[in-house]
Order: C-alpha cells, then structure tokens, then sequence
C-alpha cells in the first residue's frame, strides 16, 4: 500500500510538473518501424530526437535516466517497442503504451518476504539460504531468521527464487512481482532414513556475504549423530567439542567458553533465560534432542539483540511440532527415559480463507532418569555390601515440554512453550577415623534439589512491507536448595558415650522473572538489515547462605527446621531491569558485511540503578571463492551472577543480582579469524583476547562455626570477593568430508587467569577452569546404509588445583593453643591434575518397517576408562614415605559406560 | 544374568568413581625453619621452632640444638634467646628482656645445615579501650531436653573506643567462670550465637581466637564500633552457676592478621584452600605482634 501511494504521488507530480510530456496526439504503437543514428548520445537526447522525428508523446523525468552512461545507436527499421527497451534498460523504467502516450515510469519496489519450512515436519528452518535473481541475472540473498523468515526490497518483474538447506533439495521458483508478496517455502528433505548427517561445507546458492554472519550454528542431525553419555545425544556436550568450549571435568562445572565463569553463558531456550540448563550437576542437558530444531552458539561478540551475559550465547530453539500428521518418538537408555508426541490441533476448525493449510501443532516431550528403578534393583542385590551401606545415594531428574503453536494467519502465529524440569540429589556417608585411644565418626548427609520452570507465549507477524515484529511474554522461575549436615563423634576412654559436635550449611536460590520484549526485524534496502526492540523484566530474587554449628545431636532438627524457615521467610528482593537495543547489518559490498551493535540496560533494584552499555562491532570479508576474515570487538554485562565454589562435597549456586558490594560484570572482546572453506573441506583459525572486570567468587569457610553460630540469613554477601581476570586463545578447527566418511578436529590453545585482592596474596593465579591445551578428534564413518559408526578423542590439560607438598606445624605458646599441621600453599591453583582424555565409541543402527522407524545406539564412552579426576584428596596418613609419594584418592565421574539408548519412532 | 545386569551396570559406574593412587609430591625442597610466635607488649619472646617437611612424612624432625635463634630490636643490641622445656615437653625459646609496642623486632634463625630464616614485626599501638556490655533485661536461662543442663544465653555488645581509620584487624575471644560451690570455680572458653554477617566475617584461629575481618567495621559506608553476640553457657545448675564474663580484645598486626586469615581457609575438603600468607624469609611461618586488652564483668544471678 505504501509503495502503490508513493507511485501514485509520483505520477501526480509528473503530471503536475509536465516534464517532458509534449508533442502531438498520435496513436503509438510498440511495433511501429523506426531509424536513427546517434553518436555518443544521452538517452534523453535519443527520446527527444525520437518525439521529433515520429511525433511520438512521451512522458518522463529525465531523472529516470540520469544514472545512464552516454550511448551510440544505429538503428534501422526496428520495432519502436524494442529500440526503447533496450535504451532505457540502463535505468529501471517501466514502459507503458497508451493509446496516445508512451509512459516511462520507474519501477516500483515491492517486498518479497515469506518463511521456509520443512516439507515433511513443518519446523521452520532456521539459517537457511534464499537467493533472488533478476533476468539480468544479479542476485541479492538473505537467511532465514529464527522463525524461518527472509525478506526482501525488489522491484516488480520476474525473479527467479532459490531456497537452500542442508539436508534439504534445493527449491527452485518463478515469481513475479507485481506487488508485495508473501512466501511460504517447503523444502522437501533429502533422505528420511537412514538419517544420516548430510553435511556442506558451502552452502550452495547463497550471496558471498551470507556465510559471514557471527555465531556456529548447530543442526539437530549433527547433534543426534554425535557420541552420547549414555545413548543420550546432548546439546551442551556436542557443543562443547567446538574450540573454545571447555566443559569443566565431563561436564561438571559447567560451560566455560573463552575464559568466562560458567554463569556468564546465557542459555535460551524459546527466547527465555534459563539460569541451570544441565541435569546430573553438568552431565546432560535439560533441553532433549527430540524437541530440539535449532542451536546456535556465539563464543563472545554476539548480536545486540541478545544480553544479560557477558560471555556467550547458545540459543536453543524447540520443534513446533508436526502440523500434517501424528509422530510419536519412545526411546528407553541407560541415563534417561523419554517420550515425545507431536502433531496438528484444530485441524480444521477455525480455518480461515486466506489459511492455505493447517499449520496448527503441538509437541510433548517427557523425560526422566531411569537410574532410580535401577538403585531401587541394585538396593535389593547389594543392600548387605559395604559399600551400599556407607554410601546411600538417590538421584533423579526429570524434564518436560510441552509446545503449542496456532496459524493465526499467514502471516501471523502464536506459540506457547512450557519447560519443567527438575534434578534431586541426596547423599549420606559415615566416615571414620580411628587413633590408639579415640574414635571418630563423622556422619555427612548432602541434599541438593534444583529446577527450572519456563513459560513463554510469543506472537508474531509479517507487516505488508516486511517488518517482522515478535511480541513475547515470558515467565521464568529457578530455584535451587542445598543441604550439607555434618555431626561428627568422638568416643573415647574419657567420653564412652561420645562427644558430639556438628554444623549445618544451608544455600538457597529463588529467581522468578516476569518479562516482556517487542521487537522488529525489516530491511530498508537489500544490503541494510536492522533488527530493533525493548524488554522489560521485572525478577525477584531470595538468595541465602547460612550456617549454623550444634552442641548437640538432638539440636539439628530444630536447627534445620529453623534455617530453613529463616531463609524461606526471607524477603525477596526486587529488581527491574529494562533493555534497549538495536543490530544493524550492512553488507558493504558484495563481498563484505560489518555487524553493528549496541545493547544498553538498565537495571533498577534498592532504589539504585545500574546501566551497562554494550557496544558491538564486526567486520567479515570474503578475500577469495573460499576464504574469508573476520575481526570484531565486544563489550558485553549482567547484572546476575552466580558465586559459589564447586567441590566434591557440596556443589552449589547462589545466583544474586547487581547490589551493594556487587558491581555488573563486565568483558571486552576482541576476536580475530580467517577460514578456508571448500566443498569437501574446512579450515579455521581464530584468536581472541577477553578482559573481565568485576569478576565474582564466594570465599567459604567453616572454621567460625566451631565456636560460633548463625543468627540469621544475612552475611552470604560479605563472604563475596570481586577480582578482574583476562583470557586469551587461539582456535583451530578442520573438517573433511569423504563420502562415507567424516574427519573433524578442534584444537584450542588458551589461557584464563584471575585475580583477587583477598586470593592468593593478591597475586594473579590460573582459573579453575584454565585448560591450554584441548584436542578433539572425531571420526564419522558410514559403513551400511543402516549403520553408522562415531568415534571420538578428546584431551585437554588438567585442571589447576590448589596443592603443596610442604607442611609444618603451628604452635604457640597462648594456653588454649592447639598444635596444628599448616599445609604450605604457596600459591593458588598451582598444581595440575593429571590430563584429560578418553575415546567414545559409538554406532547407530536403523530399521524401517511399514509404519515404525527404530533406531538402536550402542557404544562405549571412556573406552579405555581413563581416570579423569576432578577432585583429587591427599590423604597424609597414608604414604610412602620412602618414595616421597603420596596417596591420592582420585575422584572421577565417568568411567568406562556403556552406551545403550532405543528409540522407536511411529 | 539379564536380570541383574542393570544392578552390575550401576555397581560399575559407582564403583568407577573414586581410585586411590600414590602421586608423585608437586614440590619437593629442603626443609626450612619453621618460626610461629604471636608476641606482646610487657612480656618476653617466646617462640617455637621446628622443621618443614613433606607432607608424607610422620614425624616430626627435631630441630638442632645448635641453633642460634636472636632477636634484634630498633635500636638495641640483640638479645639472644634461650631454649626452655614447655609443659608439653616441647621446647620454646624464650627472649630476656620484655616487649615494647610500636618497636620493630627482627628474629633470625640461624640452624647449621639450613637457610638462615627471619623476620620481621612490631606490636601495634591497639585501639585505647573496649567496654564489654551485658545486656541484662535479655537474658535467658532456659532448659535443655537432654543431658539435664541449662542455658544460658547472656547478650554482650563489645565497643571499641577509638577505631581507627585503617589496619582494622581484630580479634577476641570470650571465656566464662562457672562458680561450683565452696568456693571452687571454672573457667571455660564461651560459645556465642551471632548474626549471620558476624559469622560471615569472622575466621576462627587454633588459638581459639574469632578474628573479625576488617570489612566488618564498615557497613553501608558508614564505621562503626560494635560487635553484639549473644554467649552461650551450658551449665548445670545443681551444681554450677554462671558467674563472669571475660573479654580479651586483641589488636593485630598485619602479618598476625593475613596469616590467620589465609589458614582459615585451610582443614576441610569442603573449601579452595588460599596461598598461605608467610612473612618469613628463608622459611615459614608466622612472627607478628598484637596488643591486648583484657575485660570481665559479672553475669547477673
């Protein structure tokens, strides 16, 4: 409607200018014979010559010419239709024979928008490449955003329009635009089954600059294809095989991607924040492959539009479900059970005209760890054994999704996403010690129970001249309880009965977010792209720390009971945050794209306000067919943050917003690369520097509680230590295809050091997640049409521990002194544990019946069941003295496991 | 077999998790002089001396008698130290004159065989005066279910006159004397309850001190000089009674403090241990000053 006015204003005022409209009434036909000769003319000259000699009335603005180079004709006895198309094609001109007129008008531009989907599920593809050419044969490309969509600003003629995807066949088509149109694209999938990966180092039919976009984006059958803990294929650990992803010891810890602390990665899944997206303390993640359409990961230098980490981002975007026909996915392994249901609702009803075909679905996802029914089994076999006795272990988790999705109309959906999930892990152990004439007994109970609730509802739709605007509203709630109680005895000659002594430590964390965010994505010419909105959220937060020792055994029900009502009544505290941003993308040549950002908050908690303004800055270039460079830089913050130590004993997160003591984390970025791209083959390096400021860690200790104890919740705060810290890598990654065969390897060299004023004397030390060193090598081979086979190598350096070989004793004369044995640590994190590595084996078996589709993963993971601890315990009292060696107790998480995971789909 | 393979799977898994292993020591070095002395104004020097040692080996080596230990003041001519047998049948060595404040002592070790060890510390001047006050109308005594004992709960609020304006470092300790009659007494060492930013704040050292971070004075920008606990007394009153309260209030000096505060974070597996704060050279150790001062009231009955 817009592009029809400015027409329409455009004629009014040629006709009211009267420029060039003269000459004679005559009836003008586009085959009427004419002759003329002209030597380096312009083309208005041509037009003027023209009207003279034929009588000819012509309208137009000399304008419309005005980008025409100066032409020679020599033309005889031609039709007057195809002399002047072939003059005025320098410029865009529309010529319009009226019975007395010859009307040269300009072009009008349209917007050609639409979305891709899949031909077979319906999910939206994400990242796919379109590709417009003209008969001239110029093309412009774009790529589907997040909802599959792509626009552009053509003029009206005959296009011819070229879809890619990988795994997909190309989808080629004629349209022509006469107005703005709106597409809706199906993409027919290559191979159903086997489901083997189809992978493209190039993406074939895109424009130069369509590959030179920020951020990795993850397929779905790359994920499912990769080895598995268990049977599981997991986001969080296909993910972190990409250098620069460091997943703390076989998950634990968390992500660590270029130096960053594990909280400074913002984990979205459907647009909503999701403050722990792991199960099993790190092990798998909540978002399960089933439901999963689409990953992308940015290690730093992310979009303006995402923020509230300063880090990275993995955008995780759940399937909408099948719209055609009823799918059921049933899979049974060794970590985790599940259920997945998808298909149409409201098929038919509500069907409105202009709907071409049900796009309404829904999807249900259901999981849970099988590990239960197996501990209740093996509590039945082994009840009687020593271990089971001193080691009474229970954990569980569970997740489901559940999605719907409504066609409102072609150009509009709504969708609503719900995530619950949830993990519990109790532990209780005695353990003992024993001199020549006292006993001691220490008996350690561990709770931990975490989970994340998630509902969002998003709108969206297609304006006319393409501005895609998305309204979201989002709830968010995470909550996690720690437990640690410890009552130790001593029985000895003096004391028979035995003397007791114990302390409980509580931690709690209670987020609930309410937010909204509008924003609009359009392109106000073919190489301008810019993406656009705010949100508001307003988060509560009830953090809680708290300690409390007890005299006596009897004393710790009603001192549990006691901080557990002191931290649950405490008053939540409030805090607004509001954010603005805006993402431009200029594609200043044909082989050259600059990404532009700012993102500003503003976070409003204790009557203060905190601001961080974001700025962002990208170039890419294509220097060649196949290769590319990039360099960008990058500030990035949050105003949230998670503290706490990790250790064997008690793993816990405390998440607290920005307030006193706690300034917004900050990072500067800068990065560099340079990639080779081939068809068959793929070579990248890239190098980056990161400064973080405002850096947290929670400084625990327990030595207060021996003679003290805990009124109240309050303190956690002090116990905070804010530091500064750098990271600094080079990432390799290369790639080959064969045709049956696939060799990857990502090799990182990186260093992430910290520094704190009350750590460490001062002095600077390596973060705990400091690796320099991490190697993956994976093989892929396809050995059967039915089977495949992966395989898998990974090393990385060993974790820094704090460690020293030294000790004394400390001894004074004060009377209540007791002698006590100082173990020298000369400085922090000084000592590395044993390297990383293990094999995974895995191979993947389909079967197709008439109506059932079974997929059958066997493996192993640690195949040679490499010892990779993550925590390592010096036992003195137990050593060579000779050798100079010491006991070490070991404390690993994954051996050898076996791989087993069936899914029948149907 | 199939029955119980799920069982065998998760023994496996539970099993694998732990292996014990002997590891080569991450360091290795020649044994040092080991010199721990806290030292005050008004009495003599007394400090214990031993050896480093890896942390495989069991006992502890004796140090050679031959060692000439000295402590040199600003100032004075150095005083040499002289071995004394300790209750506990170790052996001190102790200085002849008394301490002053606000000098600088140097002590050296010098062991045959080994680097000479030193170091250096001054006892601070100490916050002037601290009043200990008993909060009378909160007391409680109340009965505990088992064991047949009491309570009691006693508020105190500890103020210091003169805080200063920097090297805030505190600690304290806080004994209680039960009378039992006849006049016969006993004096223990008090538990407290606190507020949890208290806790927060507060290391506790194997002297049986609470030191108190220098951060807590400090709150909301705003000084303050006061410390509220609530002590605990465990009695039992057929035959005990609270009588008194004792404060003793210690002023650091900074190697006292840092010390202390980076041992803190040692002895449990539950914590990241800090690098040990040592301020002697060419060994380890601690040899630091404080200043004291020392209050009693009397619980009422």
């Amino acid at each position: 409607m817009y592009v029809r006015f400015l027409s329409y204003c455009w004629l009014v005022g040629l006709s009211l200018a009267g420029v060039h409209s003269e000459g004679v009434a005559q009836t003008t036909s586009p085959e009427q014979p004419i002759t003329i000769q002209c030597r380096d003319c312009e083309v208005t000259a041509i037009l003027q010559d023209l009207r003279r000699r034929y009588h000819l009335n012509m309208s137009y603005s000399p304008q419309l010419f005005s980008t025409c180079q100066r032409v020679s004709v020599d033309i005889l006895n031609e039709p007057l239709g195809a002399v002047l198309k072939r003059l005025t094609a320098c410029a865009r001109t529309k010529i319009e024979w009226h019975e007395n007129l010859v009307l040269f008008r300009p072009l009008y531009e349209y917007t050609l928008s639409g979305r891709i989907s899949d031909a077979e599920s319906g999910e939206w593809l994400i990242g796919a490449t379109v590709r417009v050419s003209d008969t001239s044969g110029t093309s412009i490309g774009a790529i589907t955003n997040e909802y599959g969509f792509f626009c552009f600003r053509v003029h009206e003629g005959e296009y011819q329009i070229r879809a890619d995807y990988v795994g997909h066949r190309p989808l080629i088509a004629l349209v022509k635009i006469l107005e703005d149109k709106y597409l809706h694209l199906r993409l027919v999938p290559e191979a159903t089954l086997p489901e083997i990966v189809v992978r493209s180092m190039t993406k074939k039919g895109t424009s130069s600059v369509l590959d030179l976009e920020s951020g990795r984006r993850f397929l779905t059958q790359t994920i499912n294809s990769s080895t598995t803990l268990g049977g599981e294929p997991d986001v969080l650990r296909h993910v972190a095989l990409h250098p620069g992803v460091l997943a703390g010891v076989d998950g634990l810890g968390g992500l660590h991607i270029r130096g960053g602390n594990a909280d400074q990665n913002l984990f979205l899944l459907d647009d909503v924040p999701v403050y722990n997206p792991a199960h099993g303390l790190g092990l798998m993640s909540i978002f399960p492959p089933s439901a999963v359409n689409h990953v992308q990961l940015w290690k730093g230098d992310f979009p303006a539009r995402y923020g509230g980490r300063a880090s990275s981002v993995l955008d995780v975007r759940l399937r909408d479900g099948n719209p055609h026909r009823y799918n059921s996915e049933v899979s049974i392994g060794l970590l985790a059970a599940s259920v997945m249901l998808e298909g149409p609702f409201l098929k038919g009803l509500f069907k409105r005209g202009s709907v071409d075909e049900n796009k309404n679905s829904f999807l249900v996802s259901i999981r849970r760890t099988p590990l239960e029914l197996w501990q209740l089994l093996l509590g039945n076999a082994y009840k009687d054994s020593v271990f089971w006795r001193k080691n009474n272990i229970k954990y569980r988790f569970y997740d489901v999704i559940a999605k719907a999705s409504y066609q409102v109309s072609p150009r509009s959906y709504l969708h609503l996403s719900t995530y619950s999930g949830g993990d519990l892990f109790r532990r209780n152990f005695l353990q003992s010690y024993s001199s020549l004439n006292a006993v001691l007994i220490d008996s350690i109970k561990l709770d931990v129970n975490w989970g994340n609730d998630i509902v969002a509802l998003r709108w969206n739709y297609v304006f006319g001249n393409g501005i895609f605007a998305r309204l979201g509203l989002r709830y968010s709630q995470f909550y996690y309880e720690s437990q640690q109680y410890l009552n130790s005895t001593q029985f000895s000659l003096n004391a028979p009965k035995g003397k007791s002594i114990g302390y409980i430590q509580r931690y709690q964390t209670l987020i609930t977010d309410y937010s909204g965010h509008f924003d609009a994505e359009f392109r106000p010419y073919n190489r301008v792209t810019v993406r656009a909105g705010l949100s508001y959220a307003f988060q509560t937060f009830k953090p809680g720390a708290l300690s409390v020792s007890f005299l006596f055994p009897w004393q710790s029900t009603l001192l549990t009971d006691s901080l557990r009502k002191a931290l649950s009544n405490r008053q939540r505290i409030k805090g607004d945050e509001i954010t603005l941003y805006g993402d431009i993308s200029w594609e200043f040549s044909d082989q050259g794209l600059l990404e532009a950002g700012f993102h500003l908050g503003s976070f409003l908690i204790n009557n203060r306000v905190y601001r961080l303004a974001q700025p962002r800055l990208r170039a890419a270039y294509r220097i060649s067919k196949h290769s590319k460079i990039w360099a960008g830089v990058h500030h990035a913050g949050q105003f949230l943050h998670q503290v706490g130590t990790f250790n064997l004993a008690l793993p816990f997160e405390l998440w607290v917003p920005t307030m006193g003591r706690m300034l917004p984390e900050e990072t500067w970025q800068t990065s560099a690369g340079v990639a080779l791209v081939y068809p068959t083959w793929l070579l990248s390096i890239e190098g980056y520097y990161r400064h973080l400021s405002r850096v947290l860690t929670f400084r625990s200790s327990t030595s207060a509680l021996l003679i003290a104890g805990a009124e109240d919740a309050s303190g956690w705060e002090n116990r905070i230590l804010t530091g500064r810290g750098w990271a600094r890598g080079i990432e390799l990654m290369a790639e080959k295809r064969f045709k049956h065969t696939t060799l990857g390897a990502a090799y990182t060299w990186s260093r992430a050091i910290r520094q704190f004023a009350e750590l460490n004397n001062g002095e600077p030390f390596p973060f705990r997640f400091d690796r320099p060193h991490a190697l993956n090598i994976s093989i892929q081979q396809r050995l059967m049409p039915w089977l495949e086979a992966q395989m898998q190598w990974a090393y990385a350096t060993g974790n820094p521990i704090t460690l020293t070989g030294v000790k004394f004793r400390h001894q004074t004369q004060e009377a209540e002194a007791r002698p006590l044995e100082v173990l020298a640590y000369s400085k922090v994190n000084n000592y590395r544990l044993p390297n990383y590595h293990r094999l995974d084996l895995s191979f993947r078996l389909y079967f197709q019946g008439i109506s059932l589709k079974h997929e059958i993963r066997l493996g192993a993971y640690n195949l040679y069941n490499r010892v990779n601890p993550f925590f390592l315990y010096l036992d003195s009292a137990d050593t060579d003295e000779s050798s100079q060696k010491v006991r070490a107790v070991r404390y690993a998480l994954l051996p050898i496991l076996p791989e087993f995971r069936y899914t029948l789909k149907f | 077999m199939i029955k119980c393979l799920p069982g065998f799977l998760s023994l496996w898994v539970l099993l694998g998790c732990a292996d014990d292993a002997y590891i080569e020591l991450p360091f290795t070095e020649a044994p040092k002089v080991v010199i721990t002395s806290h030292f005050t104004a008004d009495e003599p020097l007394t400090v214990y001396l031993s050896v480093s040692r890896p942390i495989t080996a069991q006992e502890i080596p004796a140090l050679s008698s031959n060692a000439e230990v000295t402590l040199a003041a600003e100032g004075n001519l150095p005083d040499r130290l002289l071995p004394y047998l300790t209750l506990d049948s170790g052996i001190a060595w102790k200085s002849q004159n008394v301490l002053k404040k606000g000098v600088r002592y140097t002590l050296t070790v010098r062991v045959p065989g080994m680097e000479t060890a030193w170091a250096s510390d001054t006892i601070p001047e100490g916050v002037s005066d601290v009043y200990l006050l008993v909060r009378e109308s909160n007391i409680r005594f109340t009965p505990e279910p088992a064991e047949g004992k009491w309570i009691a709960r006693i508020p105190i609020s500890i103020l210091l006159k003169d805080l200063p304006h920097e090297r805030r470092y505190f600690a304290f300790c806080i004994r209680h004397k039960l009378y039992k009659g006849q006049g016969s007494s006993e004096v223990r060492a008090s538990r407290f309850l606190a507020s949890g930013r208290v806790l927060a704040l507060s290391e506790t050292t194997p002297e049986g001190l609470t030191l108190i971070k220098e951060s807590y004075w400090s709150e909301g920008g705003k000084d303050h000089g006061k410390l509220d606990l609530e002590v605990i007394i465990p009695y039992d009153p057929a035959r005990e009674r609270p009588d008194s309260l004792f404060l003793e209030w210690r002023t650091l000096s900074e190697a006292y403090y840092r010390y202390h505060l980076s041992l803190a974070t040692q002895g449990s597996p539950f914590n990241d241990p800090d690098a040990l704060y040592n301020n002697v050279r060419g060994g380890y150790g601690n040899f630091s000053g404080f200043a004291r001062l020392r209050k009693a009231v009397s619980i009422p009955r």
